[in-house]
Formats: C-alpha cells, structure tokens, sequence
C-alpha cells in the first residue's frame, strides 16, 4: 500500500509527457483503485453497524475480492471504456498511465499487485511491510517508518526539483491546452482558482506525508527501520497469509 | 561556471519564491491540523477543499469585501 506517491507520480508524468497528456484523468488514474476498497479495508462505524473486510489483505489485493481494480488489464479495459464513450484519446491514455503507476508503485510492498489480472499471480518486490490489516493508524505508523516512506520523500524531492511543473506559466502553457476539461471549467471558475485545483494533489500528498511523519515519529515515536520488508515490528502480510 | 548557469535557470524568482511561501504557510496549519486528528489527512478531497478554501476563496472574498 503506498500514500503520497499516488499524489505526486503524476506531476512527475506531466512533466516528461506535457501536453500529450491529460492532468485530471491521470490523477483520476492514479486514484482509483483504492477509491472503492480502501474505506473497506480499513472500517467504518456508520451508526450501530461496523463495516470492514473480513480478510482485509484478501479483499484488497487478492481475488476473489477487489484485487483485479490493481490489475493493469483492469487499468486499459476502463481507458478503452472511457476514450470509446467520451471519445478522448488523451482522456482514456491519461487514466491507463495513472492506473499503471498506481498498480506498479503498489507493487513495492510485500502483497503486491496482480498484473495481469485475470492470473492471479502477485507481483511483488516486498520493499516494505504491507499493512493495512492493522487499520488506519498503524499502517500509517509502519507505512512512514519504512521504505514506502521514502518511496514518497523521493517524489516529494523530485518534484521540488521539478518546481516549474506547478507553476502558473506551465499551467496556462501546456496544462491548460492540453484538455478541453479546464476550459469547460474555466466558463464557471476563474483561472486562478483552476490554478489552485491542479496544485492540489501536490499540496495534500506533500502536507499527507509531513503530518504523519510527524505524528508517527515526533507524537507517538514509532521506530524507524529503513530494512527491506520494514519495518519489522508490525506483521506484514503476505499474499497467501 | 557552467553549474552556476544552470542553478540560475533552475532557481525560482521573487515572486515565485512568495507563492511557495504561501503555500507552505498554508501546509503549516493543514500540516498542524493533521497531527492533531489523523482525519484531517486521510482524504484528498479534505486537502483539496482546505486549499481551494485558503489559497483561493477567502483571499478572493478578502480583496472584494476591502476594495
């Protein structure tokens, strides 16, 4: 499971492919196969009733279940689905990039993803400890005391050093033209606000990884163990646990 | 001198400089609000609304309501 890469890859896309892509579908991309399984995973209370997977990791990342959502053939059969039914190209390449770079980033934890998605096998590199079994608050703890913390302070980093990808003149220049869905956008809001709207996913995963950082390692002082597969006080799960 | 000449292309200009101040005052109190309560930073759209509120609505309210 990764937090704030899923926000900021795509900046990094935006600047090697410019206008040949589409911002907003290529964050919706990038979002999408946790925004129907995550809540889940983690529980809700709604009222008297509590709702959460009875095998979280299994619901999650394995089938059955909603593991097929970080499957990259589930990321090209919703492209084809949104480029034939919206009739846009960039619209649908743009959420099959996104897609990819969640489905791939989330590889880097010890359940992995299924590609190729009808086989059930599980690409892994196990860099760090997959956690989310253990609910919200401690897989944030075991999640920014590993690598996955890192993996998302490399982006962070790449994408200060790739500053003018979010600054205004590059928004009116290639953002802007590159999708008519900005200049729809732009007969309700002024170009100021849109402006703000596209560095937002920049802001939250930024502002996500600094908040808890500090609330895993300056209030409640989780340790940090930087080892492949960390950190190794919490149990990471594996894809046949 | 040749990595000079870069740095001073990569290096951002007054007024950019003011906008990522902006920002980071910005992320400050978001950043604050999220240590308190996990809650405040477990969804985009929250992040998103707190921007959109703090960089753009109340700035522009601010300017029309003291013109």
């Amino acid at each position: 499971m990764s937090w704030a890469a899923h926000d900021l890859e795509p900046y990094a896309f935006q600047k090697h492919l410019g206008a040949k892509i589409a911002f907003v579908p290529l964050l919706l991309g990038s979002y999408a196969p946790d925004q129907f399984s995550k809540w889940f995973v983690y529980g809700i209370h709604l009222g008297p009733w509590d709702l959460k997977a009875n095998d979280p990791v299994q619901f999650h990342r394995g089938w059955p279940g909603l593991g097929f959502t970080h499957s990259l053939t589930f990321g090209v059969l919703v492209g084809l689905l949104i480029w034939g039914l919206f009739g846009s190209r960039i619209w649908g390449i743009s959420f099959m990039i996104g897609h990819a770079a969640h489905v791939i980033t989330d590889a880097g934890d010890t359940v992995g993803t299924m590609w190729f998605f009808p086989w059930t096998h599980h690409f892994s590199i196990g860099a760090w400890a997959y956690a989310g079994q253990t609910g919200r608050f401690t897989d944030a703890a075991a999640y920014f005391s590993g690598l996955g913390g890192m993996w998302d302070l490399f982006w962070i980093l790449y994408g200060l050093l790739s500053w003018r990808v979010i600054t205004r003149d590059y928004f009116n220049t290639v953002v802007y033209n590159a999708d008519a869905f900005w200049p729809w956008l732009n007969k309700r809001l002024p170009k100021e606000a849109l402006l703000v709207l596209y560095r937002g996913a920049f802001f939250y995963g930024c502002c996500q990884w600094l908040a808890w950082s500090i609330w895993a390692h300056v209030y409640h002082h989780y340790p940090y163990d930087l080892h492949w597969g960390g950190p190794h006080w919490v149990h990471a799960a594996h894809p046949n646990d | 001198m040749a990595v000079l000449h870069v740095l001073r292309k990569w290096a951002p200009n007054r007024a950019e400089l003011r906008t990522f101040g902006k920002y980071c005052f910005l992320a400050a109190i978001y950043v604050t609000l999220g240590v308190i309560n996990g809650f405040f930073v477990v969804a985009f759209w929250f992040g998103l609304a707190f921007l959109f509120l703090t960089a753009w609505v109340i700035p522009t309210l601010w300017r029309r309501l003291t013109r």
